[in-house]
């Protein structure tokens, strides 16, 4: 397609003589010359030729407080929060979640305990038994967010039985399960990281997450990166990719900026060439004739 | 059956009502002279001229009302009334009259009579099949961009819609008559509407590149959505490469017609349809 646009250039007069078609053509292949250098494949050959060592994309998964080396950059997420829509009636949700062993994900279930009566987690051989339910005090804060209750609840799972008290704030029971349940890690890694969590049943407004860039030399910034708003340093963009629902793992991930200003140029020429070629042409034309039938009139 | 039994609703089947009046009223004007005649007696003009007047005059209220119901979903969600198919249906009928008069009376491009039906086409789903519940906007669609980006999109939608709407007429007028008036004038107003609709639909895909930058980390992510409207997109740059003249009036108007389908494909099928599940099925 570059190419086809290159020969239009060189070989069509009517394009090269009229500003606007030029414009045009000449915005598109700069579109699309800056997204192929920004591509991997030009990052590989920059890297093999160049010796510039830039990655084009990556992400990590992170907690706040955890640190990763993503490429030349070091990144550590130093908090996060998340932001819900009011609703009519907040209400906290019991979630079952295995992961593989990279720590993703698998399956996400909602459960919904009875007081007294057993539930089975999935196919984990775990049942739960919710012992007591305490609401506490129902004000809700400015996101429309009533405080979690407090439950207690018993555990079994081939004879052995756990007991666990969940209050505020206390999201992630992953070490208790495992160590109230599992004799050891692996086990509990063999069972698919089985894990309760309390999360709130409202759809999320915003999510955010305080990032820390360093390179080599040591700090390189601070921001808060939100879903629609990067993080722009290092010849990178890093973007908030996905948040759990309680914000307590998200997902970094950096695009290399290589070729960006290239492909806005181009954008901005191709729509300026549009817009006068389209628009302003006809425009003018018909008052420049107007202004000559007027002349002639005068005359 | 979604029927609307508040204000909202209201507005929706007043608008309805006033679209397909106001169809009923300037298709009657199109009737063979002849049959005005025997219906109004002697002076059909007069009456020609009063249904046109009370078409209008259907067709601005049919405005008033539809804009009136965006305006007040806009208010009562606090986000651009573009979130689903009910909000982005109802956006498109109230643009239809402005756009109309617009064209009447800067591009001198009639078929108004289309344009109220496509209004009132538009409203008998908000009417009747989609629901107005209200969704939050979800986090990747708090951005600047959104309005502007889904509102030029749709514009161009609307205005593309019209020039099909010539390229029908000059085809039915080619096939009485390859080389008459009326063939180039048809010409002159199907090329008027495209390279209006054109640069709009291309300032959509731009912001939406910017978005998708902003995001999703990438400008393009071969998404069925993006890729229907890079089809419909190419169609219609096609266009502008064709020959002109007479020759090639019918070749440019297909042309028109497989980009309207395209816009059609892209808004509608991509999403219902589960064929085509991607990242812009915020609005099924």
């Amino acid at each position: 397609m570059l190419a086809l646009l290159a020969l239009s250039l060189a070989a069509c007069r009517a394009v090269r003589r009229d500003m606007w078609m030029l414009a045009i053509h000449l915005g598109l292949g700069l579109v699309i010359f800056g997204a192929m250098w920004g591509s991997d494949k030009a990052h590989e050959l920059r890297s093999h030729w160049l010796g510039k060592d830039k990655i084009p994309a990556g992400e990590v998964s992170l907690a706040p407080g955890e640190q990763a080396r993503l490429g030349e950059l070091t990144l550590k997420l130093a908090a996060t929060r998340v932001e819900y829509y009011p609703a009519d009636e907040p209400r906290w949700q019991f979630y079952f979640e295995t992961s593989n062993p990279a720590g993703q994900v698998v399956s996400r279930t909602p459960i919904h305990p009875k007081p007294g009566q057993l539930t089975e987690l999935g196919d984990s051989g775990i049942q739960l038994r919710l012992m007591e339910y305490i609401e506490q005090n129902p004000t809700r804060d400015r996101n429309g967010l009533l405080p979690p209750p407090i439950v207690k609840m018993e555990f079994l799972r081939g004879g052995v039985v756990g007991q666990l008290a969940m209050a505020a704030k206390e999201n992630s029971r992953r070490e208790l399960l495992r160590l109230m349940l599992f004799d050891t890690e692996q086990d509990w890694l063999q069972a698919g990281r089985p894990t309760l969590m309390l999360s709130p049943d409202q759809a999320a407004r915003k999510y955010q997450a305080e990032l820390v860039v360093f390179n080599q030399a040591g700090f390189l910034a601070r921001k808060t990166v939100e879903i629609n708003k990067p993080m722009h340093c290092g010849g990178y963009h890093f973007y908030l990719a996905h948040s759990d629902p309680t914000g307590r793992e998200v997902v970094i991930m950096a695009r290399s900026d290589s070729g960006l200003r290239i492909v806005y140029t181009g954008l901005a020429l191709l729509l300026a060439g549009l817009i006068g070629r389209l628009w302003i042409r006809p425009i003018w034309r018909k008052i420049s004739t107007r202004k000559k039938q007027e002349a002639c009139d005068g005359d | 059956m979604a029927i609307k039994y508040d204000t909202l609703g209201l507005l929706i089947y007043i608008a309805l009502t006033a679209n397909i009046l106001a169809w009923v009223a300037m298709l009657s004007t199109h009737f063979p002279r002849r049959f005005r005649a025997i219906r109004w007696g002697v002076y059909p003009h007069v009456f020609v001229t009063r249904l046109t007047k009370i078409g209008w005059a259907f067709f601005a209220l049919g405005f008033v009302a539809s804009a009136g119901g965006v305006l007040m979903r806009g208010l009562s969600t606090g986000q651009p009334p573009m979130r689903n198919m009910f909000e982005v249906m109802m956006f498109i009928a109230a643009v239809m009259f402005p756009l109309s008069v617009f064209c009447r009376l800067v591009l001198r491009v009639g078929s108004c009579w289309a344009d109220a039906l496509l209004a009132a086409v538009l409203l008998v789903p908000v009417g009747f099949v989609f629901s107005a519940e209200v969704a939050h906007l979800p986090p990747v669609l708090q951005n600047p961009l959104f309005g502007p980006h889904v509102a030029t999109y749709l514009l161009a939608y609307a205005i593309l819609a019209k020039a099909a709407v010539q390229a029908v007429a000059l085809l039915r007028i080619s096939r009485r008559d390859a080389t008459s008036q009326p063939l180039s004038e048809r010409s002159g107003e199907l090329d008027r509407m495209v390279r209006l609709g054109f640069p709009l639909l291309t300032m959509g895909l731009c912001l939406g590149a910017i978005w998708g930058k902003l995001a999703w980390g990438d400008y393009w992510n071969w998404d069925p959505k993006e890729m229907w409207s890079l089809a419909t997109w190419l169609i219609f740059a096609g266009y502008f490469h064709l020959p002109k003249g007479s020759r090639a009036d019918k070749l440019r108007a297909w042309v028109a017609l497989a980009g309207f389908a395209m816009t059609i494909i892209t808004l509608l099928w991509v999403n219902f349809s589960k064929l085509f599940a991607g990242l812009h099925n915020y609005a099924s």
